[in-house]
């Protein structure tokens, strides 16, 4: 009698276990496919007892809570847990996350980003920051850019003069300016015309901008006006390079039609830096009132600043 | 006295004294020799211990990495390009930044396939200690200030790259 009484007990504990093994898989599956989980379900009988039922069911709250973050483009969210799927999830919200912080950049203007670690959005992403980098500096060449001459604009000579004169201030090394100016210029565009007034202007920019070095600028600071600025250079030196660069235009003939050539020539003005002197904008100075007196005094020579 | 002291000029000219064999090593036997060399100083100091030398010693590296590869550096972003750009020609690991908030003091940053850790078992522990000091050491050279850096997930912890919270004191 007693022993059959045992059996139906271990027979209605089985089916029990079984039951609840049932529910405790169902749920699961609940966790991993649907949207809604019911919110009040005793868990405790399936896991308190059982440290690896404990384990997945932890495992997978954690998956349900970090998938549904980042479908929601929460990046920030943490879950605890580690193994393979989590870490591959955490990896991927890694990548978000740095693919953040580089579009961030980008939009800073640094288009050097390049993503390697998200298959075909790599390339796209890619692709795009090239075409923004290219795009951006032929927008920084054409806003630097003379358009006629093709050598640096005022934009692009204030930028650099800022620089140097700073440079040449905090190492006190020399720092020269030279600007030129066409003689009579006004007489070319009157005798042969505005096409000729620039194919002389393009020539003549050829000719001196040849006379400088890569870490000098030279460029168009007005119609017929070109600056040049030397860092490192002492005046005495710079001007002997403004009088060797004003020869060789003086020797070239520049065709204005098929049988006339014309002969140009250019004063300039020369100054350095001296050490009262707070912004360029005083060298810039001298360097015109020495170009005024070359052109008072007889054109097509260089005049130095007499400012010590 | 001292008989071991770190200056750049011990590292040696590498080309010259390995014609044949260059500069690169088998990343096995780098292993081998750091894990063998922590075993010893754990014996010999204790865990807490040793882990203070890695990380010292992880700074005095950052110090030469900065010195050799990164500086001189105008901005962040200069910064963290070059610090990127090192680390992977120098095939330490794949650098990305996930938070840069250098104003504040607050930076968390990955490493993909670190040099230290990727490809290892998985352990109770965040291995890279090295590597928090040397962070550390990268970020105190840019802004002349004093930084930390703590792993807060690491391969042998079963995440699939290294994460460091790296945080001005």
């Amino acid at each position: 009698m007693s022993n059959r009484c045992d059996l139906e007990e271990i027979s209605t504990n089985d089916t029990l276990q079984q039951q609840s093994t049932d529910e405790f898989i169902k749920h699961i599956l609940t966790l991993l496919t649907s949207v809604t989980v019911s919110e009040n379900l005793d868990t405790d009988l399936w896991l308190n007892n059982n440290p690896d039922a404990k384990k997945l069911y932890d495992y997978i709250i954690s998956l349900r809570e970090l998938t549904t973050a980042l479908a929601k483009g929460d990046l920030k969210k943490t879950v605890p847990g580690k193994g393979y799927i989590l870490a591959n999830l955490k990896a991927l919200q890694a990548n978000l996350l740095h693919l953040t912080w580089q579009s961030k950049m980008v939009a800073n203007g640094d288009f050097s980003q390049r993503v390697d670690f998200l298959g075909e959005f790599s390339d796209a992403f890619n692709e795009m920051a090239l075409k923004l980098q290219n795009s951006n500096m032929q927008l920084v060449k054409m806003a630097t850019t003379d358009t006629l001459t093709q050598i640096p604009n005022r934009l692009a000579l204030a930028q650099f003069l800022s620089a140097a004169f700073k440079k040449s201030v905090e190492q006190d090394t020399p720092f020269s300016i030279i600007i030129f100016d066409i003689d009579n210029f006004k007489r070319v565009n009157d005798t042969y015309g505005h096409d000729i007034g620039d194919k002389v202007l393009v020539k003549i920019s050829e000719i001196l901008n040849s006379q400088f070095r890569s870490n000098d600028i030279f460029s168009r600071y007005g119609g017929e006006e070109f600056m040049a600025a030397l860092p490192g250079i002492s005046q005495e030196n710079c001007f002997k390079i403004a009088k060797r660069a004003i020869s060789l235009v003086s020797k070239t003939k520049i065709p204005a039609n098929a049988d006339e050539h014309i002969s140009i020539t250019v004063s300039a003005g020369v100054s350095s830096r001296i050490s009262k002197d707070i912004t360029y904008e005083n060298i810039i100075k001298r360097s015109d009132n020495a170009l005024y007196k070359a052109k008072t005094s007889g054109k097509n020579k260089v005049c130095i600043s007499s400012k010590k | 006295m001292r008989k071991y002291q770190f200056y750049k000029e011990l590292v040696g000219d590498i080309k010259l004294g390995r014609p044949n064999l260059e500069v690169s090593i088998d990343l096995e036997m780098y292993r081998v020799m750091q894990f063998t060399l922590r075993d010893i100083l754990e014996q010999k100091v204790g865990s807490e211990e040793a882990d203070k030398i890695f990380y010292d010693a992880g700074k005095l590296a950052g110090n030469y990495f900065y010195e050799m590869y990164i500086n001189p550096v105008s901005s962040v972003e200069e910064f963290v390009g070059k610090t990127q750009k090192a680390l992977r020609d120098k095939k330490i690991g794949i650098l990305r930044v996930e938070e840069a908030d250098l104003e504040n003091g607050k930076v968390i940053l990955t490493v993909d396939e670190d040099l230290d850790c990727s490809g290892l078992p998985e352990l109770d522990y965040e291995t890279c200690i090295y590597d928090e000091g040397f962070i550390a050491a990268l970020f105190g050279n840019f802004s002349g200030q004093e930084w930390k850096a703590k792993e807060i997930d690491c391969w042998c912890t079963g995440a699939r790259t290294c994460r460091f919270l790296v945080t001005k004191i």
